[in-house]
């Protein structure tokens, strides 16, 4: 359990973080992920459909 | 970015447009955490606002000075760039009262926080409603201050719609 909220407090304070990065910080951050984010979507968008499930249940 | 930034003020400077402000996901992350984004928004006012294929001059400039237009983006740097032209007050308070940052030494104008969210909450889609919360939460805009700049843009009700799904829920 400790760990838990060991974790949940560093994610916390890594998102304080970023907050306090300048805007073109973050920029830079958001281009140099800029290839990982188009290889994401495109794989999405190429990835067979789920059929769409129906909400009764047999 | 630095780039999107030197074309829009190259273009404003070249009387291609008169004023221009970026909005989207790269205008938010100034006031809220990074966010995932793939292109550049920008609003721009524009000389003949009523000529039908109104961004025309927008691609004539970026031809003739060899940027790469794919569909209906120019790509600047790393940055596809959409451009829209103001089509409301809205916008068109967006873009008149927007503030300059600095980018590595380049000038460049953002939506205030509030227009920002304003804009959102007119679109309505989702992830626009999220923007709006990411806005809140990072304390760049006040609940009451969208409030009154929904009623002045006649928002009202996008905004108690909102504000019970998001705020009261």
């Amino acid at each position: 359990m400790r760990d838990i909220e060991k974790i949940i407090e560093r994610h916390a304070k890594w998102h304080k973080s970023l907050l306090r990065l300048s805007w073109a910080e973050k920029i830079r951050m958001v281009e140099s992920a800029m290839p990982a984010i188009r290889a994401l979507r495109r794989q999405r968008a190429e990835a067979p459909k789920a059929p769409a499930q129906s909400s009764k249940q047999s | 970015m630095k780039e999107v930034a030197e074309l829009l003020n190259r273009m404003r400077s070249a009387g291609i447009i008169t004023n221009y402000a970026v909005f989207g996901a790269a205008a938010q992350m100034r006031y809220t955490e990074p966010v995932a984004t793939i292109d550049a928004d920008v609003l721009i006012e524009v000389l003949d606002p009523d000529r039908i294929d109104v961004l025309e001059p927008v691609f004539a400039f970026c031809r003739r000075n060899d940027y790469t237009i794919s569909g209906d983006t120019v790509l600047a740097g790393a940055w596809p760039v959409h451009f829209m032209p103001t089509f409301n007050p809205l916008t068109q308070e967006a873009v008149e009262q927007a503030e300059t940052a600095d980018l590595d030494g380049v000038p460049v104008r953002v939506v205030r926080a509030d227009h920002l969210a304003a804009i959102a909450l007119s679109v309505g889609r989702a992830k626009d409603l999220l923007r709006i919360v990411a806005l809140l939460e990072a304390g760049s805009v006040r609940a009451d201050e969208l409030r009154t700049l929904a009623e002045r843009h006649g928002l009202s009700k996008a905004w108690k719609s909102f504000e019970q799904r998001f705020l009261h829920a």
